[in-house]
């Protein structure tokens, strides 16, 4: 089992220096990975996934800091390493794709230009194999025509096209974790599914696992195993995806879920969560979630739940106390 | 490619025309008789009718004009007043050192600008950034004359390694092409940090850095090509200040370009060189815009696909 | 696409919109934004006083700045001439002390033309478009074509040397970037919903301009204005160096630097205390200008 565990992070603590004050981004979350397991991250905007995930690969930008915790990949704390170690792990063996396609490849360079150059860095492949394999992986990700997308430059394709030569790069050196951060949430509705199913198909073809984040439950439910659900920084629940969707525990979950729009359910209004996400930079005290919670009493105003274990499923609420006992 | 070209010369020329007649009617309406400069106003009223007579000057003024651009678009400007030399010579002279001066400022401006801003934003918010842009702010500031004095008297004067003045020394281009290059230098390395502060927050870096390249790859590779597409353009309008510039440090090191040969004639009053000049340096300045322009196409894809298409 | 402050991008890394975290208005924020900017605060209490000595000119200099003395030439500086004295024995700290009357002036008069007209060409170029926008963009493109130097000079030619004389040819020129601004500016607003509003109300395209649409472009024009300010300076101290601009026995900087020029070898100060003068204006403008621009709208970083 303990071998079973590809990424486990520990106590992750991201931080951000602001002119007026530290934002915490990212407080203490703990979760790991197992090969070959696909884990949904879900929550709404500004509630600390993306972060999470550029802390995995240690890309965090300045003003942001990573503050505290481990990040143990295959036994190895990625927070230790050096620069030089670093880079030989970005790309070959946790690589990632990002929310927007149309501006994560670089304008004024070739597709092909863009997927050797990853090939090349780390295999050392020569200008012709590297251009093989490319063509290969263009193929892989079911783009059309590959011999000529090789000499287009990311402009001359669509959104989805754009984020297929995205996954193909990322797949160029056979990671072992793929993060796609938002992978779907700038296509088009039926680009989505066909970039899911890909994702999808790869992923059991090459035995990799994913870390899948988005802010919409739908994408999650056709692809995860495990869905972690976070907000405002924290994890607020953990579970495996049926159950999740059976009998989401969490208040915010279960908003979550009642706002995804089902199909055949027709023109039944959708539900919206009220409130705003809460500023990070203010002291508050109680359950972040408690402005907008529709169970909230007085305990959880006053102090903040801690997150709860019972079998394969983590809660971080007060209903649950009673029931579950203090296990942190 | 070739129409948007096409539309691109057609603009200019509507441009030059433009300033043709401007510039025309300008010193046309100039308050005193430029014969009568000329002739020192002792003249008689009958040698005055003479000179205007063979000057042309007679003649109805939109005749004038026609026949001043007639001749301007075969190369002919004129003759000067005093001097009796087709301007067009005298320009041409004087344009082969100012050009000279400008086009080796400009290089030594972009490569000292390229290492100032590159190293101010990779560095960004830290001491380094701060130093470096106080200094370039520094340099913007200056007067660019006065630091050609300054460079008199300190390289020329107090250290005697440079000739102070003319072109007759060895190494008189030094000293003009130092105070250019580190006037232009200054604000084309705010300009360039600017730029690459911008390309490096793009998403594209992030995926560079995503795939485990190293930070030179990153920042020589996808950083600067992409900043390159903005720093021609800026690296454009800068040559059109640095002629002006190299026309100005001409006066401080006295040297004959066409700066000395625009300011005196407007001593004199000699219109035909006036004329001549502000035609010249448009031409020059249209020229350096539609070079830029091209240049982006060769530098950025998508405007060679869509200009293309078009 | 432009640069962004610090708390811009860390909010858009973190998926948040702007507002999320506080609501306040352009200008209160802008001013908190300038108030920490402590070199710009800096360079605006320096050019208050600059200012100030440009008006008590009179009070500040100790000798006359035209009164010569034969038998104090060239003097390099001391206690009873500060900077020195010039080569027919004026004392350089007066000189260069009335010197900042026109550098200043220069600035005010000269913006008080650029920017009328800057701003009503390229408002109309922006708002109307089709061949109004056509006419007036060749116009643009025809005065900017002109090197800056050059057309000053051919203005001066025509009007003859003098102070107010400069002021008109530096304006003249000066509007071009006011209105490429303006008018990019005003295309974009034009399409929002205040317009619309406006326009459905009844009001003139005049009053749809000058009411509505200028307003909105307020801080681009502070910022264009500050900006522009020091390279009128510039300008200004240019022409009178080259002999084009004030004409002696008139103090300006820049002639002052010309005449010290030919004294080098008997007196360095001569033009180096004109040429300082410049510099912290000039410095204190830009630094100024640059917080101003950064405080109202960190999407200008490029201008």
């Amino acid at each position: 089992m303990e071998n079973n565990i590809l990424l486990d992070v520990q106590d992750l603590v991201t931080q951000f220096k602001l002119d007026d004050g530290i934002l915490t981004a990212v407080d203490h979350v703990s979760f790991s990975i197992h090969r070959g397991e696909t884990l949904g991250v879900v929550g709404e905007s500004g509630c600390g996934k993306s972060v999470t995930a550029f802390s995995i690969l240690n890309l965090v930008s300045p003003p942001g800091k990573i503050a505290s915790g481990k990040i143990m990949f295959e036994g190895e704390n990625l927070l230790e390493k050096s620069k030089h170690d670093m880079k030989k792990i970005r790309g070959e063996r946790i690589s990632m794709i990002f929310q927007e396609p149309m501006t994560s490849l670089n304008p004024v360079f070739t597709i092909g230009n863009q997927i050797d150059e990853t090939l090349r860095v780390h295999k050392g492949l020569s200008r012709q194999d590297a251009r093989e394999k490319t063509i290969e992986l263009l193929k892989l990700v079911n783009i059309p025509l590959p011999e000529q997308r090789y000499r287009e430059y990311p402009h001359q394709l669509s959104g989805g096209m754009r984020q297929r030569v995205m996954i193909a790069m990322a797949l160029a050196c056979d990671p072992q974790l793929l993060i796609c951060d938002e992978p779907t949430t700038a296509l088009d509705v039926t680009v989505q599914a066909q970039i899911l199913q890909l994702i999808n198909r790869l992923k059991r073809q090459l035995g990799m696992a994913v870390m899948l984040i988005t802010h919409d439950l739908a994408v999650i439910s056709e692809v995860a195993d495990r869905i972690l659900v976070m907000y405002a920084g924290r994890i607020v629940e953990e579970s495996p995806e049926q159950a999740l969707f059976e009998k989401p525990l969490h208040p915010y979950t279960e908003a979550l879920l009642k706002s995804v729009p089902h199909v055949g359910k027709g023109t039944e209004k959708l539900y919206m969560i009220e409130g705003m996400v809460p500023n990070l930079l203010q002291k508050h005290e109680g359950c972040l979630f408690a402005p907008r919670c529709q169970y909230a009493t007085d305990l959880c105003r006053q102090r903040e739940p801690a997150l709860l274990q019972a079998g394969d499923r983590k809660v971080r609420c007060h209903r649950y106390t009673q029931e579950w006992g203090n296990s942190e | 490619m070739l129409k948007y070209l096409l539309n691109r010369i057609w603009q200019s020329v509507i441009v030059l025309v433009g300033v043709t007649l401007v510039t025309f009617i300008l010193l046309n309406v100039v308050p005193g008789d430029p014969v009568l400069v000329m002739l020192n106003k002792r003249a008689d009223a009958e040698t005055v009718e003479r000179v205007r007579h063979e000057l042309g000057l007679d003649r109805p003024l939109h005749i004038q004009y026609f026949d001043f651009v007639a001749h301007a678009v075969q190369g002919d400007l004129g003759e000067s007043y005093f001097q009796k030399r087709p301007v067009t010579e005298m320009l041409n002279q004087g344009f082969a050192l100012t050009f000279r001066l400008g086009a080796l400022s400009l290089v030594f401006s972009v490569i000292f600008g390229l290492l100032v801003g590159t190293l101010a934003a990779l560095f960004r918010g830290r001491f380094l950034d701060h130093f470096l842009m106080f200094i370039a702010m520094l340099g913007i500031s200056m007067p660019i004359f006065w630091l050609g004095v300054l460079l008199q008297i300190l390289l020329g004067l107090n250290l005697g390694w440079l000739p102070i003045s003319g072109t007759k020394a060895a190494g008189w281009l030094v000293m003009p092409v130092l105070c250019l290059g580190i006037s232009y230098g200054a604000s084309a390395s705010r300009l360039i940090r600017t730029n690459m502060l911008d390309a490096l927050g793009q998403d594209y870096v992030r995926t560079a850095r995503a795939k485990g390249l190293s930070e030179w790859i990153v920042v020589g590779k996808h950083v600067l090509k992409n900043a390159a597409i903005p720093i021609v353009t800026l690296i454009g309008m800068q040559l059109r200040s640095l002629l002006a510039g190299a026309m100005v440090i001409e006066m401080v090191f006295s040297l004959h370009g066409l700066g000395r040969i625009a300011f005196s004639a407007v001593t004199s009053r000699d219109i035909p060189i006036v004329q001549g000049c502000v035609l010249y340096t448009a031409a020059v300045y249209v020229i350096i815009n539609l070079i830029v322009d091209l240049l982006y196409g060769v530098l950025d894809p998508r405007i060679r696909i869509v200009k293309g298409a078009a | 696409m432009a640069f962004k402050t610090k708390k811009a991008r860390v909010m858009e890394e973190l998926g948040l919109r702007a507002g999320d975290l506080q609501a306040s208005t352009l200008y209160r924020d802008a001013w908190n934004r300038l108030k920490k900017n402590k070199m710009a605060i800096a360079s605006f209490f320096l050019l208050v006083i600059i200012a100030l000595i440009a008006v008590f000119a009179p009070l500040i200099a100790p000798y006359d700045p035209y009164t010569q003395d034969l038998s104090r030439i060239n003097e390099p500086p001391s206690s009873d001439h500060w900077f020195g004295t010039d080569d027919v024995g004026r004392d350089l700290f007066s000189r260069v002390v009335y010197g900042t009357r026109i550098s200043m002036l220069v600035g005010v008069v000269c913006e008080a033309i650029c920017v009328p007209i800057g701003v009503i060409l390229g408002a109309l170029a922006g708002y109307f478009g089709g061949w109004v926008d056509a006419v007036i963009s060749r116009i643009i493109e025809i005065f900017a074509s002109f090197p800056t130097i050059l057309f000053a000079i051919a203005v001066m030619f025509i009007l003859g040397p003098g102070i107010m004389n400069i002021f008109i040819a530096i304006g003249v020129i000066g509007w071009t970037g006011l209105a490429r601004m303006i008018r990019g500016q005003i295309m974009q607003l034009k399409e929002k919903e205040f317009v619309e509003a406006a326009r459905a109300s009844g009001a003139s395209n005049m009053k749809i301009i000058f009411r509505h649409l200028i307003p909105n472009c307020l801080s681009t024009i502070i910022v264009v204005i500050t900006l522009d300010i020091p390279g009128d300076i510039m300008l200004e101290s240019t022409l009178s160096f080259v002999g084009l601009g004030v004409q002696p026995p008139d103090p300006s900087w820049g002639s002052m630097i010309s005449e010290g020029r030919k004294f080098i070898r008997q007196n360095v100060w001569y033009s180096f205390f004109p040429g300082l003068a410049i510099m912290l204006v000039v410095l204190a403008f830009n630094t100024l200008g640059d917080g101003v621009r950064d405080a109202l709208d960190p999407k200008l970083k490029n201008l």
